[in-house]
């Protein structure tokens, strides 16, 4: 009799146990999920808008609210080659109001998503600056990636990124955001500018610089460019009197493809098309650098064979200025 | 489907007790009600492998119905080898080709095939039933419950390698009858823990460890420096066990809300003192099943010590080849049987050994060949063993934090099971179960979470 109490006693305490912990997942679920969405840890203003200061240090998640901040009508696209463009320069030469929004590491498919999201939340664009590199030039229409980039974040489609916040990294965003709201950390550059000229480092290695491996190019020139057939539609979709800008960065000219070689040829044909997007929009204009000139063949303008230095930039944003032209 | 995904956890998990529970009011619908969930939980992954899974039921089903009728052995013999047969054509065609074509020079070429999720283990229950249908031990079973048996979807992908008679007799019974709220507890407890096991501990190892494996399978004439080796290695002891064992673990409490226990898979296996008891705490049901349908068939040890080495070794060498079509696995599973024939003439002697330098010798060994089991090459995983004895004590020290914790977890914590079946149905656990499982969620929503190791084998 009284095991038999026990056990119902038993029973019991467990069925109150089940209840508590499927009822606590719940709640505890939905409201890890109710607090991510409403706090917009990214600041993607999708839903609710907290205007704190961007608190994000990285580029690839940072740049979902860079990307949408009203306060800039103009843009640089890119990866780590075009991150050295000063926006505040190009906004001062040029009379718009420059944003960076360079990831590094990226390539085409992730630069186009950039590209889109700006599109997306500016009616009224005064520029956009390309810096496109041989990745562009790719015939594999998946349009392949080498790290990590969250397309859930710029997806059009708002059920991507509810299906997709939940995650231990946007309470990590949430987190900073609360600290940059409470004085607690200063807020990040709101322009994305980081100077990596700044960091200390001896010139090059010359030797090092003359022996880098070319760049991987494919062999077929006449072969499809599907990034730059995607880069058409995006630029398609806005204003053809907004100028927009592409620029093939330098690289130091061992990179180049050998001269007369095929990859050299599929180099060529890639930047000829680049060239007519550029002649297709009216106040277009493409600034070819890379190639083989006094420019790529001084180390002393590199820090190592892909990235160039301040100096280099400099002028590059003079020449972007001068396509665009004045404000 | 896999455990650690949304789509199974807030999805498929949910909706899938929900209809169980439904159907569990009128019985004829019941056990085909589990019968198609677990259909439908095995097609996720690809539609076409139904065909293979119900195909497989069916044709050992009939054949057992048949041996039964006309008591021809051949009949049962021939579907075990059937199902050896086709094990081998999804998983060790490209090997023996590869063996045939060094052995002959002659380039041989074969239509490489994907390998259909958990057709290890079920071709592995199969066999049980078949071979001890044919000694006369067991009879045949409804379809829908033989059905079960092999597809019940917790157990489908990996296990744990169930015997017949461990289960067969649950199917007839009430899932949400009398004691049903404490086995609901109980699963919840073994899911949410193995959850853990799987996403809190297993997968951040992975970040740690894939950079060195991935260095020596670049170029496997590379050394890695004294620590990096240790880790690439202990890193993977520590990660397929928790990965491992976590599944088993939610897998065992899955089944659990649907009234059913499977047996245990993991025992603390690193706090073993000797390799025979490593294999009695590691993946204890396919221990059970080497021991029972290849080590005694072969002889055992009933027929002298060197056919009992020579058991121990064929035994633990398919063992090897069963985890992967490849060296690597057989030269694994062949030293594993060379140290358990140490063992066996060590105990013949009449020796003995200090408990504290058996558990480091049996740790130090199943350690120092893990590379074996991760890299992809033999000469990859040389790279790896070779360096452990290096004199590169300086060289890089990864991050080991993953590692320690996962360390004491393994050496020091109670286990799973422990917990789970011990465990009272007091509230504060159940918010505790609660919190970490939004935890997991957390952590599975990031983009570094990982397939369970064992659905590879």
């Amino acid at each position: 009799m009284l095991d038999a109490a026990q056990h119902s006693a038993d029973e019991a305490a467990w069925r109150r146990f089940d209840r508590l912990a499927v009822l606590g997942a719940i709640a505890l679920s939905f409201g890890a999920y109710l607090l991510l969405v409403v706090t917009d840890p990214y600041d993607t203003g999708r839903f609710f808008r907290w205007p704190i200061g961007i608190s994000d240090s990285s580029p690839r998640t940072a740049d979902a609210s860079r990307g949408r901040d009203p306060r800039f009508n103009a843009a640089v696209f890119g990866n780590s080659r075009g991150q050295i463009l000063d926006p505040a320069r190009l906004s001062d030469l040029t009379g718009r109001r420059f944003v960076q929004l360079t990831v590094p590491g990226t390539r085409a498919r992730e630069q186009l998503t950039m590209l889109h999201w700006f599109v997306r939340h500016h009616a009224d664009i005064g520029a956009v600056v390309l810096v496109m590199d041989e990745w562009w030039c790719t015939s594999d229409p998946a349009l392949p990636i080498t790290s990590p980039f969250p397309f859930w974040l710029y997806a059009d489609d708002g059920i991507v990124y509810l299906k997709s916040i939940m995650r231990t990294q946007a309470f990590d965003r949430l987190w900073r955001r609360v600290r940059v709201a409470l004085h607690m950390i200063p807020p990040n550059d709101p322009a994305g500018y980081w100077n990596y000229d700044l960091i200390a480092g001896a010139l090059p290695d010359a030797r090092k610089l003359e022996s880098a491996t070319p760049m991987a190019m494919g062999r077929v020139p006449d072969a499809p460019f599907p990034a730059l057939e995607r880069l058409r539609d995006e630029i398609a979709r806005i204003d053809p009197a907004v100028p927009i800008v592409i620029v093939a960065p330098p690289t130091f000219h061992s990179l180049l493809p050998a001269e007369g070689s095929a990859e050299a040829a599929r180099l060529a044909a890639c930047k000829q098309a680049l060239g007519v997007l550029a002649a297709s929009r009216p106040r277009g204009a493409f600034i070819d650098l890379l190639v083989d000139s006094p420019l790529t063949r001084d180390p002393s303008n590199f820090r190592e064979v892909i990235h160039y230095r301040g100096s280099v930039a400099r002028g590059i944003e003079d020449a972007v200025a001068k396509a665009i032209g004045g404000g | 489907m896999i455990f650690n995904s949304f789509g199974f956890l807030l999805g498929f998990l949910p909706l899938s007790v929900a209809a169980y529970a439904i159907a569990s009011r009128y019985e004829p619908l019941r056990l085909p009600t589990l019968l198609a969930l677990s259909v439908i939980f095995y097609g996720w992954w690809n539609p076409w492998y139904v065909v293979l899974l119900v195909a497989s039921i069916l044709v050992n089903w009939i054949a057992a119905a048949m041996f039964v009728r006309t008591g021809r052995r051949g009949v049962a013999t021939a579907a075990i080898v059937l199902n050896l047969v086709v094990l081998a054509y999804f998983k060790y065609l490209g090997f023996f080709a590869q063996i045939a074509q060094d052995a002959t020079g002659v380039a041989v070429h074969v239509a490489m095939v994907a390998l259909p999720l958990g057709i290890s283990f079920f071709t592995f229950h199969h066999v049980m039933y078949l071979a001890d249908l044919r000694a006369g031990k067991t009879t045949t079973f409804p379809l829908l419950h033989y059905g079960l048996y092999i597809g019940f979807f917790p157990q489908v992908l990996s296990g744990p390698l169930v015997r017949y008679h461990e289960v067969m007799h649950q199917w007839g019974r009430p899932p949400y009858g009398d004691g049903a709220a404490e086995r609901i507890g109980r699963g919840i407890v073994f899911m949410v823990l193995g959850l853990v096991e799987k996403v809190l501990i297993a997968d951040p190892i992975a970040g740690v460890i894939n950079p060195l494996y991935e260095k020596v399978a670049a170029n496997p004439a590379v050394k890695l420096g004294l620590i990096e080796a240790w880790t690439a290695a202990a890193g993977f002891g520590l990660r397929i066990y928790f990965d491992f064992a976590g599944y088993s673990h939610v897998a065992v409490g899955v089944a659990l809300i649907f009234g059913i226990a499977l047996p245990q898979n993991f025992n603390a296996p690193y706090r073993a003192t000797s390799l025979r008891e490593f294999w009695r705490r590691w993946h204890m049901t396919l221990s059970r099943f080497l021991r029972d349908y290849v080590y005694i068939p072969l002889g055992g040890n009933r027929r002298g010590l060197i056919a009992q080495i020579a058991a121990l070794l064929v035994t633990m060498s398919l063992a090897g080849l069963w985890h992967g079509a490849g060296w690597t696995f057989v030269l694994w599973g062949f030293l594993h049987g060379a140290v358990l024939a140490i063992g066996v003439l060590w105990r013949r002697l009449g020796w003995t050994l200090p408990v504290a330098i058996g558990w480091a010798l049996t740790l130090a060994f199943v350690v120092a060949v893990w590379p074996l089991f991760r890299a992809h090459s033999l000469a990859a995983a040389w790279s790896v063993i070779s360096s452990l004895a290096g004199a590169d004590a300086a060289g890089p020290v990864p991050d080991l934090r993953p590692l320690v914790l996962a360390a004491a977890v393994a050496l020091l914590a109670p286990t799973t099971w422990t917990l789970a079946t011990r465990a009272r149905p007091h509230p504060a656990l159940a918010l505790v179960l609660a919190f970490l499982f939004v935890v997991v969620l957390l952590y599975i929503g990031d983009d570094a979470t990982y397939e369970f190791i064992y659905f590879q084998f």
